[in-house]
């Protein structure tokens, strides 16, 4: 969105961080898969989100905030409670949990508690802090357990990788089992499956391979990781969306996102392509007004058409039509 | 009474690609008021009501319950098979305890639907409830109580067909007096077949019944014949078409009436039958319906219009009446000689005349139930109609046959099937898979 029209509707910045992220990746990867999910590793947590033909997906309802829907648009993400500096949890029958609370700064950079960073450290599966004193940490903590540091090493990234394939999974599931309320979407079901995972955040280049390879699935790890944020917001083009419910019965069409409510003049002959080709003329004046491109492509988001039927009489006919600017991303890099 | 917060499963399939014509009372549109008024009340939100996808139900799923001629494929659409999954999607959130009671709010219908079908009646092509309780069945053994209490404004003809002699379940039917709407059937006394005596029940209401009419019915008849039964599951099909503005039928029941039925019966699955205000009493009922599921407070939902209406005091006397009458045949429904009913066997012969209102088929049917003193008894239906002129048979199997019934039953299938003058020869036996102990029964806790 652009600066004036941050101004304007300020709720509509809420959740831009993480969208950012995603067209940060957008502008980033090579993949050219057009299903692909996102994996952004941070030290509290990790951000899901998924790409479908191309496009991120969006929540249904608008982003939820403390359990609230706010029908605000939002990229739809699902975080969890793992990430480097996440807390060890040993179970008395040898298992181990990672998170969901944050341990503290790892050991290996100075802190007091050992965490999935110091088995990547001492495993030299990256460069981070002092190697010795992890490797230290971990030997401590195997005696414990009867564990040589190496083979308690790589339990930790083990169930690291496991949890979030787990999370990944439940991620496809759930959106799997959004429900559909025509015959043709549950006979042909969108296919959301990811192709390819793309990470990105300072851990990613240990666990995304690995992530990969339990989901069987190709890879990238996105250079200049930690900033893809920055560069995403940067490189995201202005977006906006309209939607026009016209009621044939009245004779009046509203579209809400401009206040404005007017009579329909030939409601007989009004029918869903009159109402998308208005909401497209709309849109795009509304996109010049903003000092948008005018070049930039319109797209239907969702569209319903009903007849009203009074004592078995065809009395109207109700339409909506949501369309939108395709977000565009410039790409970064080739 | 279950939990007093109990979770409720809602699976929402209003076909919006779906009718039977574009102006037809089934048509596309037909639950879409429903959907904006769910969603406005912010009951997709609501914690304790969950949304689940339904499922295509497998034509072996549907063909346990129905013999279906010429074949399944002319007969259906993907939207039935989409509804009949739906509702077996519920009934498995029941009994796998994911939730405490499930809502199959889903299109088309189906309880005017018998055991044969030769195509479409009263809209209804395929049971969705019937085809829900045999699929439980094959999965939790054939011993699951089902109690069928069924609201719609329609005798349910079809459930009471697919289920009149046999012993596991209930059939509770309330609706409007059939010498005045379609179907024209479910008189006091339908009372079920050889193996389920009584088991039937049918409760006609005269025309105007309002909701006083119709609690008085679930007080004084439907609550004491379920607490004296015992079911394991108690299944609502609750058509909506007994609300005074719907424009198919002549009965007076309001939301609120609707809303207090559900609370009282207190069902754990619902399935979607009839109801053809589509603007004015859907959108409410369904609220109302899914809130007193849920267990909150109902006693704000008001339909336009105005809420309840009062019936007039013969009408009160009337259903006082049949109430009493209704009763008082289930209490000696043990007492009857069955012998002077059905006659001393082997066989018990039915014949009847059946007419598809939606396609415009008649169909002719014979039937012979073995009168066995060991179980319900293995049956041999002959049909043929005006689609399918050339008969077919059917050989049924009930659940947990004796096995002198097998033998015999296998005996004649085998000559039907040398017999030239059968387009088919059916054979349908309902069996149970190795079934696992379901977690959320009444029976596993006290009511």
């Amino acid at each position: 969105m652009t600066l004036e029209a941050s101004v304007e509707r300020p709720i509509e910045t809420i959740l831009s961080g993480p969208a950012a992220s995603t067209m940060g990746v957008q502008a980033l990867t090579s993949r050219q898969e057009p299903n692909y999910l996102i994996v952004d590793i941070g030290g509290t947590t990790t951000d899901l989100a998924a790409v479908v033909e191309g496009e991120v997906l969006f929540e249904r309802d608008g982003a939820v905030i403390a359990g609230y829907r706010t029908l605000v648009p939002a990229v739809l993400t699902r975080s969890i409670g793992l990430g480097g500096d996440s807390e060890l949890h040993f179970t008395p029958e040898g298992g181990l949990v990672i998170g969901p609370r944050r341990a503290g700064t790892p050991l290996c950079l100075g802190g007091e508690r050992l965490t999935p960073t110091d088995a990547v450290s001492a495993l030299e599966l990256a460069q981070v802090g002092s190697r010795a004193k992890a490797q230290a940490a971990l030997e401590a903590k195997g005696r414990e357990l009867g564990l040589s540091w190496r083979a308690l090493a790589e339990q930790i990234i083990e169930a690291f990788v496991h949890q979030l394939a787990q999370a990944v999974e439940s991620l496809y599931r759930e959106l799997e089992g959004m429900p559909l309320y025509t015959v043709r979407e549950v006979l042909n079901p969108p296919d959301l499956r990811p192709q390819a995972v793309v990470g990105l955040g300072a851990p990613a280049p240990v666990f995304i391979p690995k992530l990969a390879e339990a989901l069987q699935l190709p890879h990238e790890v996105l250079p200049h990781s930690a900033g893809a944020n920055a560069i995403g917001a940067a490189a995201a083009a202005a977006t906006l969306s309209l939607t026009v419910h016209a009621d044939t019965e009245l004779a009046k069409l509203t579209i809400p996102e401009l206040g404005q409510q007017e009579d329909i003049p030939r409601p007989l002959f009004f029918d869903l392509d009159k109402a998308r080709s208005l909401a497209e003329e709309r849109l795009r004046e509304l996109a010049k007004e903003r000092g948008l491109g005018e070049s930039e492509e319109i797209y239907v988001v969702e569209e319903e058409s009903f007849q009203m039927v009074r004592g078995f009489r065809t009395v109207g006919k109700r339409f909506m039509v949501r369309v939108q600017l395709r977000p565009q991303v410039r790409r970064v890099r080739g | 009474m279950g939990k007093t917060e109990p979770v409720v499963g809602l699976v929402f399939f209003p076909a919006f690609d779906w009718c039977i014509t574009p102006d037809h009372p089934e048509r596309q549109e037909r639950l879409l008021y429903t959907r904006d008024q769910i969603q406005e009340e912010g009951l997709f939100d609501h914690p304790r009501i969950r949304e689940f996808r339904p499922r295509l139900a497998d034509p072996g799923e549907i063909l346990r319950t129905h013999v279906v001629l010429p074949s399944l494929e002319r007969n259906i659409t993907e939207s039935h098979r989409i509804a009949a999954g739906g509702t077996m999607v519920a009934g498995d959130l029941v009994v796998d305890g994911v939730v405490d009671r499930s809502f199959a709010l889903l299109r088309p219908p189906g309880h005017h639907a018998n055991r044969i079908v030769h195509g479409a009646r009263g809209f209804c092509v395929i049971n969705n409830e019937a085809i829900m309780v045999d699929h439980l069945r094959s999965r939790l053994g054939p011993d699951l109580r089902v109690a069928i209490v069924d609201t719609d404004a329609h005798h349910a003809d079809g459930t009471q067909d697919i289920f009149y002699n046999d012993p596991g379940v209930l059939h509770i039917s309330l609706h409007q007096d059939g010498r005045t709407l379609y179907p024209g059937t479910g008189f006091l006394s339908e009372r079920g077949g050889p193996a389920a005596y009584g088991q039937t029940v049918n409760i006609p209401l005269p025309p105007g019944t309002g909701d006083e009419g119709m609690l008085m019915a679930l007080e004084e008849v439907v609550l004491p014949i379920l607490e004296e039964w015992q079911p394991d599951l108690v299944i609502n099909a609750a058509g909506q078409d007994n609300h005074f503005s719907d424009p198919i039928t002549n009965m007076g029941f309001s939301a609120q009436g609707y809303a207090r039925l559900t609370d009282l019966l207190a069902p754990d699955i619902v399935v979607l039958e009839g109801g053809y205000s589509i603007e004015s009493a859907l959108p409410y009922i369904n609220v109302g319906l899914l809130l007193a599921l849920a267990g909150l407070d109902y006693s704000k939902v008001r339909e336009p219009g105005g809420g309840r209406r009062s019936q007039s005091r013969e009408i009160t006397r009337q259903v006082a009446e049949i109430c009493r009458q209704a009763k008082e045949l289930w209490d000696t429904r043990g007492q009857v000689d069955l012998k002077e009913v059905f006659g001393s066997g082997p066989f018990f012969e039915r014949r009847r005349q059946i007419f598809y209102d939606t396609d415009q088929i008649m169909e002719s049917q014979q039937e012979y139930i073995r009168l066995c003193p060991s179980c319900p008894g293995w049956r041999v239906i002959y049909t043929s109609s005006t689609r399918n002129r050339t008969p077919a048979a059917a050989v049924l199997l009930p659940w947990k046959p004796c096995a002198s019934c097998q033998g015999e039953a296998r005996e004649q299938y085998g000559e039907l099937e040398k017999d030239q003058r059968f387009s088919q020869v059916i054979w349908q036996e309902p069996k149970s898979g190795a079934g696992q102990a379901p977690t959320n029964l009444r029976g596993s806790e006290p009511r």
